[in-house]
């Protein structure tokens, strides 16, 4: 195959908005979603004699995702003028950071293409991790929107976008597979998420992505000629439009052709790339210092005072489920994609080691993580609630993990409660459940009278399954959990059964 | 160091001017004049001084995220010289060979 001849260089540039009330260098809100135009001001409209002044919260997220991804941070930056002509930024030019920025030299972990290695052990609790160089972060502005109506005169421009803080997350050129490129987004997303510091929601642009790539033959350390993929508005899309640009190279370096450096466009409806026009080619930026921005200074003790601060990050997190809870690595990393179930998980926990005092800790977790990964999560796919607003906090979690844990109710019994709880917010779980005669009745001595008079009353049944019908044990379960009030355990049901049929086989 | 009507031209396109010839000429002589001016400057020996990016000495401007509307919609457009009440208008501008 050709494609095991060659090797892919890919690259990416990842564009982030950030989560911020107002704007990077103005007060205006930095909201998504209003009415065109009503977001802006005097500094983002460019007009003469306004002055920006930096917004301390885009510093600090910036300088928080810096710490996350392993980055060295500046002790000095500033900020430095990007000159484009272009309706959509109004000034004439983008602030953004051009020599010194804020974060450079640092890392993020993705799991290794298990293919490629041979090496990943499945059943093993750690994945073998690739380390993914991050060039640098840089601080930056977001340009409006322009509106280009079809057969249209004119573009309609909006500027609501105009201004709201980015941070641009650039890449070694690390990743070499379509794959991984998708995995390196996904963990991207995962990050910022986890942060809090975007929404990292692609479909509403808070999260872009460029992607750089090229083919060598493999073996070789050279690069290849390189293009730029822009308009990648989903993670699967970038994984495509990198399988089709990859297989075209491929396809013209065989053909003995030579790839153009060129700008392309992925057509997510065609499933193809096509040319950018190069409308200003040899892009001349004339980079130079803002004048209006003093220097962002960043003493060593901010920088501690940071590292210090940041929340255990999801790797380390999904470690420590396995090795202190004893989690299956799968439940582990489903409980540590969000953040937010990750706590959820925790508090609902730790909730229940306060009952039970003790006991199989791995077995408890275990039953929590059951829990939060069926009914928790289904629920918050199929609604609108967040783990934060769910009915059924995680102290209410515990409450019915723990009736489960004591065999209280049934394992279906369980399910019932739980959707019940959804409703009923005012009740506990124990609550619920005896309301619903959903309690389990595991008590022998309210369940034998019941047995020996359904066997009684069926004595040719009862001849029957001793000749052999083995069959008729459902039915006598049957009759049994019909004639008693509530929920009897079918498990003890079914044991005490067998016994009284086995003593009777005996006397016959 | 001569700056030539080529590099003027360069320099219009970037910045979106036109010129006539007379006005090339002028302008190739007078940035000449300025580059040959920095030549003056670059003959001091500046090894070891950091290079200045600011004219004041100030450090971490910044401002709490607080959102604050200054101004409305209508006072936005109001300097806009074409508008659909909503957005400003501009002459179409295309980005790709759709």
């Amino acid at each position: 195959m050709l494609h095991e001849t060659y090797e892919p260089v890919i690259g990416l540039e990842v564009h982030c908005q950030l989560q911020t009330e107002s704007k990077l260098f103005s007060p205006e809100a930095a909201a998504y979603g209003a009415p065109p135009n009503t977001h802006v001001d005097p500094v983002s409209l460019g007009h003469p004699g306004t002055l920006p002044v930096l917004n301390e919260t885009a510093v600090t997220h910036t300088l928080r995702m810096g710490l996350a991804t392993h980055c060295s941070i500046a002790e000095r930056s500033f900020f430095a003028r990007k000159h484009y002509f272009y309706p959509d930024l109004p000034k004439g030019y983008q602030t953004s950071q051009y020599d010194t920025p804020l974060c450079y030299g640092g890392y993020l972990e993705i799991d290794a293409d298990t293919d490629a290695s041979g090496t990943n052990d499945t059943d093993s609790a750690r994945p073998s991790r690739k380390r993914i160089g991050i060039t640098r972060i840089h601080l930056e502005e977001d340009a409006g929107k322009s509106i280009h109506d079809q057969g249209e005169a004119h573009t309609l421009l909006d500027y609501n976008r105009c201004g709201v803080p980015l941070i641009e997350m650039v890449s070694e050129p690390d990743l070499r597979s379509p794959n991984e490129a998708y995995r390196y987004l996904q963990k991207v997303r995962q990050l910022v998420r986890w942060l809090g510091i975007s929404n990292g929601n692609m479909e509403e642009g808070s999260l872009r992505c460029d992607a750089n790539v090229s083919v060598r033959p493999k073996g070789q350390t050279g690069l290849g000629t390189r293009t730029e993929l822009k308009n990648l508005n989903s993670i699967r899309n970038v994984e495509r439009a990198l399988e089709y640009e990859i297989n075209r190279q491929i396809v013209a370096r065989e053909r003995g052709e030579a790839v153009q450096q060129q700008t392309l466009l992925w057509d997510a409806d065609a499933q193809q790339t096509r040319t950018l026009r190069s409308k200003e080619e040899a892009r001349d930026y004339r980079y130079l210092p803002d004048p209006d921005l003093p220097p962002v200074v960043v003493p060593e003790e901010r920088v501690e005072a940071l590292r210090d601060d940041l929340p255990e990050m999801p790797n380390a997190r999904c470690h420590r489920f396995v090795d202190s809870l004893g989690l299956p690595p799968y439940d582990a990393e489903v409980l540590t994609e969000d953040r937010a179930v990750a706590d959820y998980f925790e508090e609902a926990l730790s909730s229940l080691f306060k009952r039970t005092k003790g006991g199989d800790t791995n077995a408890q977790a275990k039953e929590v993580a059951n829990f939060v990964m069926g009914d928790v999560m289904q629920t918050l796919n199929e609604t609108d609630h967040t783990p934060q607003t769910l009915p059924v906090t995680p102290r209410r979690l515990a409450q019915l993990v723990y009736l489960r844990l004591e065999d209280k109710v049934s394992s279906s019994g369980a399910q019932e409660v739980f959707s019940l709880m959804l409703d009923h917010t005012d009740a506990s779980a124990g609550k619920i459940a005896d309301d619903h005669n959903l309690i389990q009745i595991s008590d022998r001595s309210h369940i034998e009278p019941v047995v020996t008079s359904v066997l009684n009353e069926h004595s040719d049944n009862v001849k029957q399954y001793l000749n052999g019908k083995d069959g008729l044990l459902g039915f006598f379960i049957g009759q049994v959990m019909r004639r008693i009030d509530g929920s009897p355990d079918p498990q003890l049901v079914r044991t005490l059964l067998t016994e009284h049929l086995d003593a009777r086989s005996q006397n016959q | 160091m001569p700056v030539t009507p080529d590099d003027v031209d360069h320099v219009a396109e970037l910045a979106r001017l036109s010129f006539d010839d007379e006005e090339k000429e002028r302008l190739a002589r007078d940035m000449s004049r300025i580059l040959d001016h920095i030549d003056t400057l670059n003959e001091l020996d500046t090894a070891g001084v950091p290079p200045m990016s600011h004219g004041v000495t100030r450090e971490n401007v910044t401002r709490s995220d607080e959102p604050n509307a200054r101004i409305s919609r209508e006072q936005a457009l109001q300097n806009a010289p074409d508008t659909d009440g909503e957005h400003l208008r501009v002459p179409r501008v295309i980005d790709t060979d759709a």
